[in-house]
């Protein structure tokens, strides 16, 4: 059976994040409020800071994910800033541990007795949105072949790495299905690549979740999107059925304007009380 | 009652000694006779910090007789004892933007507390997805709080230091009668389940030349064999012997 493997320090997995940072990213977000390139920094960070959480604990962060980010837009690299500069991959403790600045915000947290209060937070910011030139969608797959193919000849039993692509939808560089396909088709002992891709479109409309078809999907960017998406290994699904989402055996690791933070959520690293807020 | 105790327990393989967040109470006992007895295991969640601390913190609390029920205000008072004692280890030392949140967040940990009256009669207190098992040998006679392997999954609902999410927190609790010669074995989860999966472990466990160097060579067999998840691991075992002073009757 394919993602079965332990997540630990001696046997950790991987994140490759894809950054869209074309011109078109500076457009309007269909699901109104902001831009595109605002939304996309506001998911990575929002996902190394969930990821981050997962991993610590009270001595520090354990390095049970290893994590890279390359941004794709004027030029194709590295979207790491700061000491992390030109890394293709830093450990989860490297990156917890060198953000570019720390926000406070405002976070709503249940009092415990039925309501909600604000709560002071310290969010960090690794990256800020950028916009400019085109999509080379395809080029950032074929680099994160390579980026992936070495961790792999390094880690072959790991928790197969996970990618996930954050992308307004059209690449200009050619169809990306064929490299997101060879993406995909890498794999250590324990399954393949999965790919995840989070669509934010300037449609608007309804936001898709999980689908399991591309039907009901808005246009061809979100079909397509659709289609170089992993289908969701079972013990992924079976977290997001207990957390809520309607999910069938056939849904794929695609959204569209909606956020896929939920994901870290989802990975299986040990215990996780279900009435963890 | 005569009673003979023994606890065993390993961490999870990669992981080092200090590591262990699951806890039991007491930690030693002499054999011998007791008018009532208490002991309890508590499992703290991977994904939360200082769980150890908080299932720590549980077990002592309950074999203290310092709760008889699992409610809002005991945890509530326990929390604080969390709390303070984080506070004494992290006072010298600003805490990163992570450490802030996790500790926000809370620990926690499942609990099971057995209390064995003279009357005959014993009571279980639990919460979460850590087990006891009545063994009337050669058979096993109750099994809580699940009966079947496949009950077990990896998003149990847990005791929290944060208030917020006790909400849906419900102790539990069971009574049932013991008879001299019974025997009660206390698992946290990745070993009760592979307890129940696996009829041989019983009789590796039950008899009482069991010691801690042939406890871990069972777990590490078992965990390199795929048959026990790899996860920290505590047994607990209370035996009442015969020749009890008020013996129970089934």
């Amino acid at each position: 059976m394919p993602y079965q493997a332990e997540v630990s320090r001696s046997n950790p997995s991987m994140f490759l994040f894809l950054l869209d940072q074309s011109g078109s990213m500076s457009d309007k977000f269909g699901g109104g409020g902001g831009r595109k390139d605002e939304k996309v920094a506001d998911a990575i960070n929002g996902l190394l800071y969930n990821l981050t959480i997962k991993c610590a604990k009270s001595e520090g962060v354990r390095d049970y994910y290893h994590v890279g980010v390359i941004g794709y837009g004027s030029k194709v690299g590295s979207a790491f800033g700061g000491t992390l500069s030109g890394r293709e991959l830093a450990p989860i403790s490297a990156i917890a541990d060198a953000p570019e600045s720390i926000e406070e915000r405002t976070k709503k947290v249940e009092d415990g007795a039925g309501g909600l209060v604000d709560h002071k937070i310290r969010f960090p910011i690794w990256f800020k949105p950028v916009a400019n030139g085109g999509t080379p969608m395809c080029q950032a797959m074929r680099d994160s072949q390579k980026v992936i193919n070495q961790w792999l000849s390094q880690h072959p039993d790991c928790f197969p790495p996970i990618v996930i692509n954050i992308t307004d939808g059209e690449a200009t560089d050619g169809d990306p299905l064929l490299p997101a396909q060879q993406l995909r088709e890498l794999q250590s002992s324990d399954g393949q690549v999965l790919l995840f891709n989070v669509h934010l479109s300037s449609v608007g409309g309804a936001p898709f979740e999980f689908p399991d078809s591309e039907l009901e999907l808005p246009d061809q960017y979100a079909k397509q999107l659709f289609n170089m998406s992993s289908v969701l290994p079972e013990h992924i699904r079976l977290a997001a059925e207990q957390e809520g989402f309607r999910v069938s055996p056939n849904s794929r690791g695609f959204v569209f304007n909606a956020d896929i933070v939920s994901v870290i959520r989802f990975l299986d690293i040990g215990t996780r009380p279900s009435n963890l807020r | 009652m005569r009673i003979a105790f023994n606890t065993f327990w390993l961490q999870k393989a990669g992981n080092q000694t200090e590591e262990y967040e699951d806890a039991y109470a007491p930690i030693t006992v002499d054999d011998g006779d007791y008018p009532e007895f208490l002991c309890a295991i508590a499992d703290g969640a991977t994904e939360t910090s200082f769980s150890g601390l908080w299932a720590k913190i549980l077990v002592d609390a309950f074999v203290e007789k310092r709760f008889n029920y699992v409610n809002q205000e005991t945890i509530h008072n326990l929390s604080h004892r969390w709390h303070s004692q984080i506070a004494e280890q992290t006072r010298e030392k600003p805490l990163s933007w992570y450490a802030e949140e996790k500790l926000r967040n809370g620990a926690y940990a499942s609990l099971m507390g057995l209390h064995i009256k003279q009357d005959g009669w014993w009571n279980a207190v639990y919460v979460g997805d850590s087990c006891l098992f009545q063994l009337r040998p050669p058979r096993g006679i109750r099994s809580l709080p699940y009966t079947d392997p496949a009950q077990f999954n990896n998003r149990p609902i847990l005791i929290s230091t944060n208030k917020a999410s006790n909400s849906q927190v419900t102790a539990r609790v069971e009574r049932g009668k013991w008879k001299e010669g019974d025997c009660f074995l206390l698992m946290t989860d990745a070993l009760a389940h592979y307890f129940m999966s696996d009829r041989r472990l019983k009789s590796q466990i039950v008899p009482s030349i069991l010691d801690q160097d042939k406890f871990e060579r069972i777990i590490e067999d078992a965990r390199q064999a795929r048959e026990c998840r790899n996860d920290d691991v505590t047994l607990l075992k209370v035996c009442i012997k015969p020749g009890a002073s008020n013996g129970g009757v089934a």
